[in-house]
């Protein structure tokens, strides 16, 4: 235990930790100009007559139209501002709560890479990666140092271990490498690339990818980690992801992630970069001063990316607490860094009855939601029953006391013919959600069983 | 990391001789194909425009019993080429929005009316949405007794309105079949399955179209499945001609000879090629289905709604099925995504 206490408080160069808070700015301030002007602000928190909030944020609800546009400038104005290490405590935080608001308002978006940075944001917030290379290091010499704990750089790389190691531990599943779906699907509606189109057709392709990319997350980790494979290991994190970005749409995720890894390289490897960029910015490198004091060895903190990182850890394992296929229930999907993992499609036919008037009909879903609010509810669970509640309080307001609503959920998994998901017969309106397992949920098709 | 590639690799090799799946479909020569069968149908189209406009002038010049004939069965025939382009919502008849132009109903007749009376009015204008189109001609031609109608139109503003609502009509069709052609290399280039593709285009158009106008439009509102239960036989297609039915069969034939590919290669065949053949043998199981329900239905639909809701009702039952074969196993089998908006997955 002390070892370990003596290891993780290690003084260690702080380069890499201001490399990654450069990078990350960097990427992210883009990333935030990117989503206004592909109107995607307009398009996801203006657009939509309702949203899906998750469980126990129903509180959380999208600024108007302005707010939100002046939100995604801020947050552009403020990962800026972190990568410039620029009144670094105030952005990184400010970028945290901004950012993770807006993914909060509607489960709609979730995306994994969106997770990822809440995250990664969060832990930013309580490392000194403003310490050196920085606007405040420079306002404020005190507060300079060129060393840090090596926790603080530690606690980065098992968040990012983690990521990869989840993803590829959720690839050891039967479809994945015995069928080699839904990658089977996906690689051949892509042969009309550029040189691989052809090859992209080819069944042991898709079994390729299958298993390379199961392994490529399984071991990443420990290749980074190790100093020999290192230069070999990043070589494969840039050709994974880049290929990643090229077959399929997932915005600034593989940038992100190509970007974050340095984190595992060397402080003298981080020292030469900034060595490189310190003339560009006319910034006298100080003398070695190495000053214990600046160094806060808090065991709080300690204890603290002890508990997150437990926590990180437990997440993605919650699945085990539910019954069921989890790719057809989904009870514990998210979170989890199940990346890419599945081919989902579903259609949902809304049906209201009125027990006063005994008339019944139909529920017009693109009346309520956008396509992309449609397409993403058709095929979760908890979702389904969201919109659901939504219905009964508009049919509530329009004079219809109790309200019987089912639905028909036809979902496809993996090219699977599409099979009911809800129980057809299960009135909605009289569910509330929860953590506990739906046992409203359909068995899942027939090969998903005794398995 | 080599070495467990190449065993998974190895491993697979194995397998693949008992399993031959991998889809070897010809996605140009199918998409050539689809694009012969839109050319066909845009110029088709065109001509029943052109003839519709010209058999206007003939009436207006002299109106008569036998001119006015003509004129509605010319009309018929125009409304129903509609039938075979209006679910090409892509490319070309996007841009030149012309869905939202040539066929919003139920009409304002009132506002029909104040055009007409008032002799100025701009068709662009998007409170004439509901003035203008197929439903306004078929409210003009179709509402009176012929007497009446020829009577009404000795006035020269309703003759040169229905003259308008024509020539948009005609000079809409004529952009289309032009535009189409300058489009087709840029739709047969355009492989692949994901949003932009062409593949994935057409898909799409075919199941929001299919959903929203041919489901919903045509059968599911007059029939009350939105309006809490209770008909609305003036939300009909083609009241006044009342023949909404064979329109509803000629774009329910349209529609499948766009999943058949006509005679050539088609989606039916895209599906055959993914492994999917029982899929495709239910799709075209449910399609026949569609057409023997929909020839239950006693005309027209506006009276159907209220005095034969069974049948119709089935029909529409069975349409809905056709939907969730459409658009979640057909798609999700060939790799395209139901989509109408672009954005980032994970």
């Amino acid at each position: 235990m002390n070892k370990l206490r003596q290891f993780i408080n290690t003084p260690t160069s702080i380069a890499p930790l201001v490399v990654i808070r450069i990078i990350f700015g960097l990427i992210m301030s883009f990333s935030m100009i990117r989503f206004i002007s592909n109107g995607w602000v307009n398009e996801l928190y203006v657009q939509p007559k309702m949203y899906f909030p998750y469980f126990g944020f129903e509180w959380i609800k999208p600024l108007p139209e302005l707010g939100m546009y002046l939100l995604f400038i801020g947050l552009s104005i403020s990962f800026l501002m972190v990568a410039l290490g620029a009144f670094y405590r105030f952005s990184i935080s400010f970028s945290f709560l901004a950012f993770t608001y807006i993914e909060l308002i509607d489960k709609t978006n979730y995306l994994n890479h969106y997770y990822f940075v809440s995250l990664f944001c969060f832990l930013l917030i309580f490392l000194p990666a403003h310490r050196y290379f920085s606007i405040d290091a420079k306002l404020n010499p005190g507060i300079e140092s060129r060393k840090t704990s090596r926790i603080n750089i530690l606690i980065l790389q098992i968040q990012l271990a983690l990521v990869y190691f989840f993803a590829g531990f959720a690839k050891l599943n039967y479809d994945w490498l015995v069928e080699a779906m839904p990658l089977k699907i996906w690689l051949p509606s892509k042969s009309d690339l550029w040189l691989i189109g052809g090859l992209l057709k080819e069944e042991w392709m898709a079994y390729l990818f299958s298993w390379g990319g199961a392994l490529y997350d399984l071991f990443i980790p420990i290749a980074l980690f190790n100093r020999k494979s290192r230069p070999f290991a990043y070589l494969l994190v840039i050709v994974f992801h880049m290929l990643t970005y090229w077959l399929f749409q997932i915005g600034m995720f593989p940038f992100i992630m190509i970007g974050a890894t340095l984190i595992f390289f060397s402080e003298e490897y981080h020292q030469k970069i900034l060595d490189r960029l310190s003339p560009l910015f006319k910034l006298r490198i100080r003398a070695w001063s190495l000053d214990q004091n600046r160094m806060s060895n808090s065991t709080w903190k300690t204890t603290f990316f002890g508990l997150f990182l437990l926590f990180q850890l437990a997440l993605p394992m919650r699945y085990l607490l539910y019954p069921g296929e989890l790719f057809w229930t989904e009870e514990g999907y998210r979170f989890s860094w199940r990346v890419m993992l599945m081919e989902k499609a579903g259609y949902c036919i809304f049906s209201v009855e009125d027990p006063d008037s005994k008339r019944s009909w139909e529920v017009n879903n693109y009346e309520f939601l956008t396509p992309n609010q449609e397409k993403m509810m058709s095929t979760q669970a908890d979702m389904i029953l969201q919109f659901a509640q939504h219905l009964k309080a508009h049919y509530q307001k329009n004079g219809i006391e109790n309200p019987i609503i089912t639905v028909k959920s036809y979902v496809s998994l993996n090219g699977e013919r599409s099979k009911l998901l809800i129980d057809p017969k299960q009135n909605l309106s009289s569910l509330q959600d929860n953590f506990s397992h739906k046992n409203w949920i359909m068995p899942p098709p027939a090969k998903y069983l005794n398995r | 990391m080599i070495l467990f590639l190449s065993i998974a690799l190895m491993a697979c090799q194995d397998d693949k001789d008992n399993d031959e799946s991998s889809t070897d479909f010809d996605q140009t020569a199918f998409l050539q194909q689809e694009a012969e069968l839109i050319n066909q149908s845009y110029d088709d189209f065109a001509v029943k425009s052109r003839t519709l406009t010209n058999s206007v002038d003939s009436f207006i010049a002299n109106p008569q019993s036998a001119s006015l004939t003509t004129l509605k069965n010319n009309f018929k025939s125009a409304y129903s080429s509609w039938q075979k382009v209006n679910f090409y919502d892509f490319g070309p008849a996007m841009e030149l929005a012309v869905k939202s132009n040539l066929n919003i109903y139920p009409v304002d007749t009132l506002q029909i009316e104040n055009n007409i009376q008032s002799g100025t009015y701009d068709l662009d204008a998007l409170s004439n949405k509901t003035a203008k189109g197929f439903p306004a001609i078929d409210y003009l031609i179709n509402r009176y007794q012929e007497s009446k109608t020829i009577s009404d139109f000795s006035s020269s503003n309703r003759s040169s309105y229905l003259k308008d609502l024509t020539l948009e009509i005609d000079n809409y069709a004529a952009q289309l079949d032009q535009a189409w052609d300058n489009y087709t290399n840029e739709f047969i280039a355009a492989s692949g399955t994901d949003v932009g593709s062409s593949t994935g285009q057409l898909i799409n158009a075919l199941n929001q179209h299919f959903e929203r106008f041919f489901r919903d439009g045509k059968i599911g509102i007059p029939l009350g499945v939105r309006s809490s239960g209770i008909a609305r036989p003036d939300y009909c297609e083609a009241l006044f001609g009342a023949y909404s039915l064979e329109l509803v069969a000629e774009n329910l034939e349209a529609m499948r000879n766009c999943y058949l590919g006509g005679n050539g290669i088609g989606l039916d065949d895209y599906l055959q090629a993914s492994d999917a053949a029982e899929l495709d043998q239910n799709i075209q199981a449910q399609l026949n289905l569609i057409s023997s329900k929909l020839s239950a239905v006693p005309p027209p639909l506006k009276t159907a709604v209220i005095n034969h809701q069974q049948p119709t009702q089935e029909l529409y039952n069975e349409i809905q099925k056709l939907i969730v074969l459409w658009k979640v196993d057909m798609p999700s089998r060939i790799g395209v995504l139901i989509s109408y908006q672009d954005n980032d997955g994970d």
